[in-house]
């Protein structure tokens, strides 16, 4: 690549865009050269705003609607497919209609011939019009009851603080939280959508509720792309053993953020500890992820104290639910 | 390329960069600063994809804490390794601000870009790579691509008045 080539690789350094080698090139390049490093330097600032997810999103909401078909239409490639698409109908239709009136003759002798009894059908081929209109209606199953369920939320956490019964609150999602009742029936409502939305995928099996109604935090699963840049996972997650995770959280109050994961030798293991700020966002793990190299449930626990707590994982370890004054979350995520 | 040779280049590059934007003397500590702490909190970091970005931002948060304390005190205070907490950027009030009101200004910026570098601003920001946006837009080469959003990123940054932050690196 020339220095000019690499030069315009600037504008895909803010917003994750480089493919590794386009990385890799733009780096080495801004090694060799004083003022692509500077002009490197300066983007960092643009990166660090377009790594929240929120202001992505506000971005995207204020660059207007997606151009829709009818504006793709006008590009002349597009343009160029559909006179040939419509040139081809114009020619099929033609020749059906001529080969229709060859076949004209053949229709009136077969007109002519007294009409037999028709043999009667079998009922799945009957046409439509002679079924009754109520038995057309098709009642879906019940969806299949909801088999993952939080061991914390059951048994660890005091059932007189959380915000929704425990068997409620565990579903496919990823993006959680504890808002209260009413992001409960939420969670309750995405959870039994789960199973319809996925029914082959390995996926993120989040169980929200075992915290106390207050304090609360939010969070989103964050998945790393092939860039190496964290993205909010979609909704009906599906993750892979080598994936790797963080979550962005939001404490609904000023604290100290513990987030542990469960081994299955050694017990809670605390993977990162942050101080927090009411209505700030933060991401968790801050270096690294949460991944697995082989398919497993892992089990996380975001707990909320109100200073740092270093009697918490002793605690955890020996089956004590986090009270105190402490919110947790419960989280599983299913690498298949 | 070796990580000490990376960490040799990387230290000339945040010397020149910092004496742009600090005192000569100055911004040969800083530099000296970011190295130590590479190497004492992110020495298991030898990429030089992660080095390189890494570096950027510490040297980043490392002028513009030196900025706002002179701005403060009006004094000149060697900033310690441990004043930068990098997986906190967020807990500093002042950070926030600046982060909210650039993309305050982006925001009302990228509408009034044109219709194609809206769409491909689109791409970049729902995770697309410049091969995945190639196809979606139809263009008959990466480098054209390339060349599309070199042009959209001079524009953005011409409505934005030439810098993306006022007055911050």
């Amino acid at each position: 690549m020339s220095r000019e080539e690499i030069q315009k690789l600037l504008g895909g350094y803010a917003t994750g865009t480089l493919s590794e080698a386009e990385r890799r090139a733009l780096f080495e390049a801004a090694l060799e050269d004083q003022e692509l490093f500077d002009a490197l330097a300066k983007e960092e600032a643009l990166r660090e705003v377009l790594e929240d997810p929120t202001a992505r999103r506000q971005l995207i909401a204020a660059l207007g609607p997606e151009r829709g078909w009818w504006n793709r239409m006008r590009r002349p490639l597009a343009l160029a497919l559909a006179g040939g698409l419509a040139a081809v109908l114009i020619v099929g239709g033609l020749v059906l209609r001529n080969s229709r009136q060859v076949a004209r003759p053949e229709a009136m002798v077969a007109d002519a011939i007294a009409p037999q009894p028709r043999a009667a059908l079998p009922r799945a081929m009957e046409p439509l019009a002679a079924t009754p209109r109520q038995n057309r209606a098709v009642r879906l199953p019940p969806p299949p009851a909801l088999q993952e369920r939080s061991e914390l939320a059951t048994a660890k956490l005091p059932a007189g603080s959380l915000a929704a019964p425990a068997d409620q609150a565990s579903g496919a999602a990823a993006i959680g939280g504890l808002a209260g009742a009413a992001e409960s029936k939420k969670q309750v409502a995405d959870a039994r959508r789960a199973p319809l939305m996925a029914p082959r995928a390995a996926k993120a099996a989040v169980s929200a509720a075992a915290a106390t109604a207050i304090p609360a935090v939010e969070y989103t699963l964050l998945l790393r792309n092939s860039d190496g840049v964290y993205l909010p996972a979609a909704e009906s997650g599906v993750f892979h053993a080598g994936d790797s995770l963080r979550l962005q959280v939001r404490a609904r109050q000023s604290g100290y953020l513990n987030l542990f994961r469960r081994e299955r030798q050694a017990g809670w293991n605390l993977v990162a500890g942050q101080s927090v700020e009411q209505g700030q966002s933060y991401v968790l793990p801050p270096a690294g992820g949460v991944q697995s190299d082989t398919p497993e449930r892992v089990e996380l626990l975001l707990v909320l104290s109100g200073s740092a707590d270093n009697a918490l994982k002793a605690e955890l370890d020996a089956g004590a639910a986090p009270a105190g004054g402490r919110a947790a979350i419960s989280i599983a995520i299913e690498f298949r | 390329m070796e990580p000490e040779q990376i960490l040799l280049k990387l230290r000339e590059r945040i010397v020149a960069f910092a004496a742009s934007h600090l005192q000569g003397d100055i911004a040969e500590d800083l530099a000296q600063e970011v190295l130590i702490l590479l190497h004492e909190k992110y020495h298991e970091v030898e990429r030089l994809e992660e080095l390189v970005p890494l570096a950027l931002k510490i040297a980043r948060f490392k002028i513009m804490s030196q900025r706002r304390k002179w701005q403060r005190h009006g004094e000149y205070t060697q900033v310690s390794v441990s004043d930068i907490q990098l997986p906190d950027p967020d807990a500093n009030p002042a950070t926030l601000v600046e982060r909210k009101l650039m993309l305050e200004r982006l925001t009302q910026c990228v509408g009034q870009l044109g219709e194609r570098c809206r769409e491909l601003m689109r791409l970049k920001l729902q995770g697309k790579n410049f091969g995945e946006i190639q196809k979606r837009m139809g263009a008959q080469s990466i480098n054209t691509v390339y060349t599309w959003d070199h042009r959209c990123r001079q524009q953005l940054l011409e409505l934005m008045g030439g810098d993306w932050e006022q007055g911050n690196p």
